[in-house]
């Protein structure tokens, strides 16, 4: 069982460039953020499945960010009930609001508005500083990160001798 | 670009979509089951269990199967339990989040069936938790006793209008001998009348020097005339006045002094089976039972009121913001170009099965949105040979469609209803069964922005009614007793009016007639000791208030004499000489 759950890890994982680390990460903001049975968020796990991102990361902020979005939920359903109950923006609301796939996609609730628009708004400067931290971490803190106990203590779990005998992945 | 694509991504999602998919053909049955097992229980407060629910998605639409809705004021019992209902969902509405069903059909709808376990759940509605306290509020009183009280403990409650009426003379005849003492003293008197003398002599005098001073002073002997004429107008006023008060008291103190006897006459009706006294027996005997049957029926009333109205909540402009419920937002809702409820059942035909046949309905427009339907909610069943009953209609209106003027109305009518062992009354002095009986019975009931107005009338025909009374009951109760038991018919009105939380109930029935006729011939004796004993208490307690009275009057009285003193000398002064005018010429001092 373990053996499986590493190989899908491995042939899900084997991308690990900056890019698609950080754009994991901004894609699970949305995953994370908004409710995670909205229609929206399944074209979001589309793309995060057929874009090469990194999935381990994208599956982990996902639950990471699904626990906090519990905590912040009165600031998005305020965000949202601001910006649809907002005048200027009445008719497109309700032009939406009379498209069935609109409808479906719940997006007159106030907290999956509120969590879209904050998540979309965090999308690009989430992902151009993921990637600058990204880079400097891996030339700066990875070797210390490699010596230290507690990754010492992890690469001695029988798991993780699994998931480098199908990852490939060496010091 | 293909280091950007990983089409075994695309592979693992449509996997999961497919399983989802399988997930949800599988269980989408049970989800449903469950789901609607839920709400219907938070919405009955008890129980609500179905058999099987079957969701088809071609054509999208819904089965279910052996729904039981327990009553939850009879937790082994069903309200409803319906063999099976079937709709078809429209899927492009279902996709805006609207359920439109345009036909559903309900079938073995059966009332009041057993069941085999309880259906009571934890914090759900408290069986018969507020009869009680219902019967007083909706019968105005704690039921009657049975017993012939005496005339000293009828008295010790009641109060005495002969009494009453004495008192309030004697107050009143002071107050007016006070205010006729001020005033005759500010109408003119003694004083005047010296004046007027005065001025009379004076003109005399002048006119004793000639013909002459008799023209210069003509003018003030016209004026003295009317001043005289004036003064004795206003006495004469006063004196009338005078006269129709003292009219009004004599009539009063007449009255009093008849009103022990009319206080005897009452009392003794009140507590000797008068159709307006304490034992009104159609209260004692349909009271409970209408009660209940009415709370229980305003209840379901209330309970079933998301099927036709909903609340809402404005936020201003044409968005509208519904449901604020606690973590999981508030879903704001914009104008619809083309508007249709959420959730609709623009017919429903229901069978509901009945001992000897079934009876057919129809129920329209079910929808917690009737403004944005613009129809109300009616329904009509009816059917005929049904076993216990010959026919039976039952047809009505739930309209909501303004929030401003709701009015639900509900019409029933029953031919040939064979009743068979109906409770109508237990306590523990007194307890009536209708052991059997024929009856017609006839509803109508409006309930329009929180007032309600009901009819109900009954005849009830080849009736056999059973009592049960204490054996050391006393006569009263015993009477009573034999002369319902031998009943054979009766009708019964019910009239209920009031608002939804504070209402009065009214009942009359021919039975109180019937029971006071034949109990009264059989109480004669007792009752005829009773009005005499209550004559002299009653007597006893009114004569010093009376005697009062009439000693009041007695002094108001004079201020009559002395009103007519003073109208004689007016007239007297009236007929001086001087005043008559001479047949001819001049008058000769």
């Amino acid at each position: 069982m373990l053996r499986a759950l590493a190989k899908i890890l491995k042939v899900l994982n084997s991308e690990s460039e900056p890019s698609q680390i950080s754009l994991a990460l901004s894609l699970a903001l949305i995953t994370g953020f908004t409710p995670l049975w909205s229609l929206h968020n399944v074209i979001v796990v589309l793309l995060a499945l057929v874009i090469r991102v990194n999935l381990s990361t994208f599956i982990v902020t996902t639950v990471i960010l699904s626990g906090v979005a519990y905590l912040l939920d009165p600031m998005f359903s305020w965000i949202g009930l601001a910006v649809l109950t907002a005048g200027p923006l009445e008719s497109f609301w309700t032009a939406l609001y009379n498209i069935p796939l609109f409808r479906l996609a719940k997006f007159n609730n106030s907290i999956v508005m509120g969590s879209l628009v904050v998540s979309l708004a965090l999308f690009l400067p989430s992902f151009i500083l993921a990637n600058v931290a990204i880079v400097r971490y891996r030339e700066h803190v990875l070797q210390w990160v490699r010596k230290s106990r507690v990754m010492e203590a992890l690469t001695a779990s029988r798991f993780y001798s699994l998931y480098e005998s199908v990852s490939g992945w060496r010091r | 670009m293909r280091r950007w694509i990983r089409w075994q991504g695309l592979v693992a999602f449509i996997v999961v979509v497919v399983c989802v998919s399988l997930l949800w053909f599988v269980f989408v049955d049970v989800a449903a089951e469950k789901i609607i097992e839920g709400a219907g229980t938070r919405i009955v407060g008890a129980k609500v269990e179905l058999d099987e629910a079957d969701v088809q998605l071609f054509p999208f639409g819904i089965t279910l199967r052996g729904l039981q809705i327990t009553n939850p004021q009879e937790p082994m019992t069903n309200a409803v339990e319906i063999a099976r209902i079937a709709g078809l969902l429209d899927a492009v509405e279902l996709l805006r989040r609207k359920t439109i069903i345009e036909e559903m059909s309900m079938e073995g709808v059966r009332f009041n069936t057993a069941r085999k376990s309880s259906g009571a759940i934890r914090g759900g509605r408290k069986a018969e938790k507020s009869e009680k306290f219902s019967l007083k509020r909706i019968l105005g009183t704690d039921l009657p006793s049975f017993v012939l009280p005496k005339a000293e403990e009828i008295l010790a409650k009641e109060k005495l209008q002969s009494v009453e009426l004495a008192k309030t003379l004697q107050k009143e005849i002071q107050m007016e001998q006070k205010e006729w003492t001020e005033e005759i003293a500010e109408l003119p008197g003694e004083r005047r009348i010296k004046e007027y003398e005065d001025r009379i002599e004076k003109l005399k005098e002048m006119r004793k020097t000639g013909p002459e001073a008799i023209l210069r002073t003509a003018a003030e002997l016209n004026k003295l005339k009317q001043d005289i004429e004036s003064d004795l107008n206003t006495v004469k006023k006063a004196k009338q006045n005078f006269q129709a008060t003292m009219g009004l008291f004599e009539e009063r103190l007449a009255q009093a002094q008849r009103a022990p006897l009319e206080d005897a006459r009452r009392l003794a009706s009140k507590y000797s089976l008068d159709s307006q006294g304490l034992v009104n027996l159609t209260r004692l005997l349909f009271g409970p039972r209408i009660a209940i049957w009415l709370e229980r029926g305003l209840d379901w009333h209330q309970r079933l009121e998301p099927l036709y109205e909903r609340v809402k909540k404005d936020h201003g402009g044409d968005a509208e913001v519904v449901k604020p419920l606690r973590g999981k937002g508030v879903e704001v809702r914009f104008r619809e170009y083309n508007p249709l409820p959420d959730f609709l059942i623009t017919r429903l035909k229901a069978s509901v099965s009945a001992q000897g046949g079934d009876v057919e309905g129809r129920i329209e427009n079910i929808t917690p949105d009737q403004d944005i339907l613009g129809k109300p909610l009616t329904f009509l069943f009816s059917g005929a040979k049904l076993g216990l009953l010959q026919s039976l209609r039952l047809d009505g209106t739930l309209d909501h469609v303004s929030r401003l003027t709701t009015s639900d109305r509900v019409h029933l009518k029953v031919r040939g209803y064979q009743v068979e062992q109906l409770t109508l009354t237990e306590t523990d002095d007194f307890s009536v069964n209708l052991a059997k009986g024929l009856a017609d019975l006839d509803l109508s009931s409006i309930v329009s922005n929180g007032a309600i107005a009901t009819d109900f009338a009954a005849a009830v025909k080849s009736a056999k009614l059973e009592v049960d009374i204490p054996a050391e009951s006393g006569p009263v109760a015993r009477a009573i007793s034999s002369t319902l038991r031998g009943v054979s018919s009766f009708s019964l009105d019910a009239k209920v009016s009031g608002n939804l939380d504070d209402y009065t109930m009214k009942l009359s029935s021919d039975l109180d007639r019937i029971v006071k006729d034949r109990v009264s011939a059989e109480l004669k004796d007792q009752v005829a000791k009773l009005e005499k004993d209550l004559r002299a208490e009653i007597s006893a307690r009114a004569s010093g208030p009376i005697q009062q009275a009439k000693s009041s009057l007695g002094d108001f009285t004079p201020l009559g004499d002395e009103l007519e003193r003073r109208l004689q000398d007016f007239i007297s002064l009236q007929k001086e000489a001087l005043f008559k005018t001479p047949s001819s010429g001049l008058p000769i001092p």
